[in-house]
This record gives structure tokens, sequence and C-alpha cells, in this order.
């Protein structure tokens, strides 16, 4: 055992990100006799990234990919936890990995031959009026505060935006607050018809596990009077001595153009979320092939989810927004790969053209969910030129249509220079989508393929402080 | 009991909390304040990505409250600005 860990020979591979997509991919490589060196890097000290988020000393939510209880003789697997990847070089065939620990105070270098990056997705935020008071909060913050912390942050919750993501996050605030015994009233705000869903009849009839649990959440919201008011969208967050009292809503054209009557509902917590825009830092650093879809930049793959660069596979949200379980394919199909590639195939070539097969259905009902909930430009139109659009540097929507109209930016790039938005802490990671749309928008551009290249690029991939580089 | 101090009262934690989450449990509605306009602001994405819910941590600002674990005895302050 001792020996075969010092092999010089061993294969190193590093999977950045430990998500479902990076899980998967594990516990792939773990299945196989070859004898590999794995590095496993997040930046959560804990694995399961955003979709299996649990509570300290909690059970980990899916236990067949904790590779921790599955200990196996081939794969030595090294994890690097509040671990953030901020810079990645390629020396002749292998990868130097720049990682910074914790809050950037250490840093250190990985060198490995083979890479899976499955950096996820982060949360899709639209700006309305006081979005960035305290009480507004992303419905993913919402739902890390309740499942990891059991922190129920209201007692009427408004969850406001659009996608499939309010429903598990309504169920997660009731269940949580009945162990604690609070009572919390919870409702949702969607921008789209519900009506929709007819048009993914489709992708429904190829994913029929998906119709049980669309079933189980429309029962569940109906047994826990969680109501839901459709083609709707949040236009303010009312506000009384620093505190929301409420939220005005209107009505939504498909386009998320909004009616001019307004409404108020009172709440003191909103939560929002327009779905997910995929974590593209590290897969622009290493200089990936990106392509569109669904109106989102992604890395572009072939079949067996290798990147136009040898030796880098994606899986996960990176190759577009699909959820847990085609990203858990994914990975698992980057990680057959990654072994056959040079070698014989052990694999059986049966099991992985089903697994195939099931990544092609779960991207079909991707693809519906996308045409269902889409974030069209309407939302531009109504936006208050007194509305902040970078939290950061506070930049309001006003400066950054003026940067176009005024000043001839033409990218969200150009729009930065001009105002700052994006050059704050966060780097663009909330903002840079709204600005860029305001900006194609008011230039009438349509996104095209070298768009998709060049954007997020972010020459430093985390924090990391000048002290930790000069260790 | 666990506790950490926020501008100088004592709050009071669960093993694993972060320090936005403890905060938050004790009935903390603001964090800080911006460096231009000086609103209020609080935790927005939870996941350490927005950089809304910094802190000034034992004397370090810009110190990201949703990331650091609570931990006994650390002085956690409102960041006023730029800390």
């Amino acid at each position: 055992m001792r020996r075969l860990n010092e092999d010089p020979f061993r294969q190193r591979v590093a999977i950045i990100g430990a998500g479902p997509a990076g899980l998967s991919a594990l516990r792939e490589l773990q299945k196989s006799s070859r004898s590999l060196r794995v590095a496993v890097i997040d930046s959560n000290p804990r694995i399961g990234g955003q979709f299996w988020r649990h509570q300290v000393g909690g059970p980990f939510p899916a236990q067949e990919f904790d590779a921790r209880h599955h200990p196996s003789h081939s794969v030595e697997i090294n994890w690097h936890l509040s671990s953030s990847v901020w810079q990645i070089e390629r020396v002749d065939a292998t990868f130097r990995i720049h990682i910074a620990l914790d809050i950037g105070d250490v840093a250190t270098t990985l060198e490995v031959e083979k890479i899976i990056i499955a950096t996820g997705a982060s949360e899709r935020t639209l700006p309305f009026g006081n979005w960035s008071a305290p009480g507004v909060m992303s419905a993913g913050a919402l739902q890390s505060l309740a499942k990891e912390y059991g922190v129920i942050p209201g007692k009427k919750i408004v969850i406001a935006g659009s996608g499939v993501f309010a429903m598990p996050v309504a169920k997660t605030i009731k269940k949580v607050a009945k162990d604690l015994g609070t009572r919390v009233e919870v409702s949702i705000i969607e921008a789209q018809s519900l009506f929709r869903w007819w048009r993914n009849t489709f992708a429904f009839l190829l994913n029929p596990s998906k119709i049980i649990e669309a079933i189980g959440f429309v029962m569940f919201m109906k047994g826990n009077d969680v109501k839901t008011l459709s083609k709707t969208i949040i236009t303010e967050g009312k506000i009384d001595a620093g505190q929301i009292i409420g939220v005005e809503i209107a009505r939504v054209k498909s386009d998320l153009r909004q009616d001019q009557i307004k409404k108020s509902l009172s709440a003191d917590l909103i939560a929002t979320s327009f779905g997910f825009i995929p974590d593209m830092t590290l897969a622009s650093i290493l200089g990936l092939e990106r392509k569109f879809l669904h109106g989102d930049a992604v890395v572009f793959v072939d079949g067996n989810q290798r990147t136009s660069l040898d030796g880098v596979w994606a899986a996960g949200e990176i190759t577009g927004i699909g959820g847990h379980e085609l990203a858990i394919s994914e990975g698992a199909i980057a990680a057959r790969d990654l072994l056959k590639k040079g070698h014989r195939s052990r694999g059986s070539y049966f099991s992985t053209a089903l697994l195939k097969w099931r990544r092609m259905r779960q991207q079909f009902f991707a693809a519906g969910l996308a045409k269902i909930y889409p974030v069209s430009k309407g939302w531009i139109e109504s936006l208050d030129d007194s509305t902040i659009v970078c939290r950061c540097e506070e930049v309001r929507a006003g400066e950054i249509r003026e940067s176009a109209s005024e000043l001839g930016a033409d990218s969200a790039r150009t729009a930065k220079l001009f105002t700052r938005a994006g050059m704050g802490l966060c780097q663009g990671r909330i903002c840079q989508k709204n600005v860029k749309e305001i900006i194609d928008f008011m230039r009438g551009d349509v996104p095209n393929a070298t768009d998709a290249n060049r954007e997020t690029v972010r020459p430093i991939g985390g924090v990391v402080t000048l002290g930790g580089l000069s260790d | 009991m666990n506790s950490f101090s926020f501008d100088g009262e004592g709050i009071s934690f669960e093993p694993g909390d972060s320090v936005a989450a403890a905060l938050i449990r004790s009935g903390k509605k603001s964090l800080r304040r911006t460096r231009f306009s000086g609103e209020e602001r609080s935790i927005f994405c939870g996941i350490g990505q927005c950089f809304d819910c910094i802190v000034v941590v034992d004397g370090v600002a810009n110190q990201r409250a949703c990331l650091i674990s609570a931990t006994e005895g650390i002085k956690v302050e409102f960041q006023d600005g730029a800390g």
C-alpha cells in the first residue's frame, strides 16, 4: 500500500469542484483499477457543491457519492477544501494549479497531467428597487441559511423571480421552520406562466421521474399553503425604517415587460432568483473554447465531455445549466473517457452508451426548462435609472445606460472602464451578465460565438493576498 | 455557551455556524455600510461570491461573514465603508 502511494508514475488528476459533477467523476475514477492520484479541490469547507449543501456534522445527502466512505486501493484522494484555484498554467504535458487556501492567505501549487473541471454555477439575480437593502437576498442564500444553519431569517418570506429553484427553497423553509417549531409564511412570485409547462411535454415523457417530482412539489405547496403568483414580477422592495415591509409587484408578459399597474404585498424578507449562470472563471483562464447555450456562455465539449484543450474534461453546469442529475451523468462520462484515453478500454460499451442516452434525455429536459423560463430582455426596459446594478461599486442603471448612449461603451468590459460596474470586490460575478445585457440591448446587439469566448475573462480566479503569494 | 463579539456585543453561535448565520439568527439586520452612498448591507448570495456581507474580523477588513466560521472569542465589527 505504501509503495503504491509513492509510485512516481501514478497518473495525477485534478477534479476542480466537488459538487455533483465532480463527485460523480471521482466515483467513476474510484471504480477503475488504474493507479491514480486524484486531487479534489473545492472552495467550500465541505464537499457537495451547492446542490448537496448539508448541515455541519449532519449526514451527507448522497452517501453513494461520498468518496470518503468508499476507499479504493488504486486511487489515492487528496482533498483540498476551503481552497480556491486562482491560476492554472500549462507547462509541457502538465498543468500547474495554483491554489489559495481559506481566505487567500496561504498559497500552494499542484501539478497534474489531467483535469476534470466542474466549477458549477452561481445564481442569477436581476436588479429591482431596493434589492441591495438588508432583508433582500438570493434564494440560494436563503436555502443555505435554512439548510446548513437552521436559520429562518423572516416570518413572511417572498421568493421572487423565475425558474424551478423557488420550489425546493420554499420546501426547505417550510420543513426547517416545522423542525424549529416556528411559523413562517412563504409565497412565490413567478414571472412566467405556469401553463408554459405544456410546452415541455416531450421532455417530460423522456424523463418520467420528473413528472413524479413535479407532482410531489405541487402537492407539498398545496399542503403547506405556499401560494404562487405567476406572470408577476417584483418591481421594488418596500422599506420602512431600514426594514423590508413588503414587495411591490406588477404583471409581466413572457418577455418580462411590466404592466404599469403595481400592487403591494407585505413581507419581511425577499429572496430572489432568476436561474443560474455557469461559473466560467477557470474555464476562461484555461482558454477553453466556449459557445452559447440557452443564452449562457458555456464550455464547448464533445460527446465524451472533452474540451478544446487536450487533457481537460468539463462536466456539470459549466457545459450548460441542467441540474444535478445531468451533472452526475456528465461527470461519469468524463471520468470514463479519461480512464480510457491512451489505454485499452475496460469499461463496458453498453453501460457507457446507457449513460450517454441518459445524458441526452436530461439535456432535453434542461432545454425544455430554458424554454419555459427564459430571462428575456423586458426587464431592461422596466429598470429604473436610479436602481443599483453593480452592488459593489454602487453603479446605477442610468450610469450604465449613459456609458453606452453617451460614451460609446460597446461591451460589459468597456462599460466597466467608464462606470466601474464589475470592478469591485466580486469582480462582476453578480452584475456582469446584467451589464452585458443592458449594453447589448442599448446597441441592439445579438450575442455571437466570439462574445462567448470574451465573456467572464478574469485573469485571477479567486481571492489571494500578497502575503499568501510571497510565502 | 459559544460566543463571539459583534461591535462589543456577545453573539452566541451553534457549532458549525458561519459568522453571518450566527448574526442573522441573533437578529442582526445589517453587517456593513457602503463606501459611497453609505447604504446598509447584509448577506446576499450566501456562498462567498458577492462580497456584500463583508465585516472586520479581528481587525482585518473585507472578510466575508458567510464564509468565516464562527469561533470562540473572535472580534467581529460592522464594516463602515472600506473598513
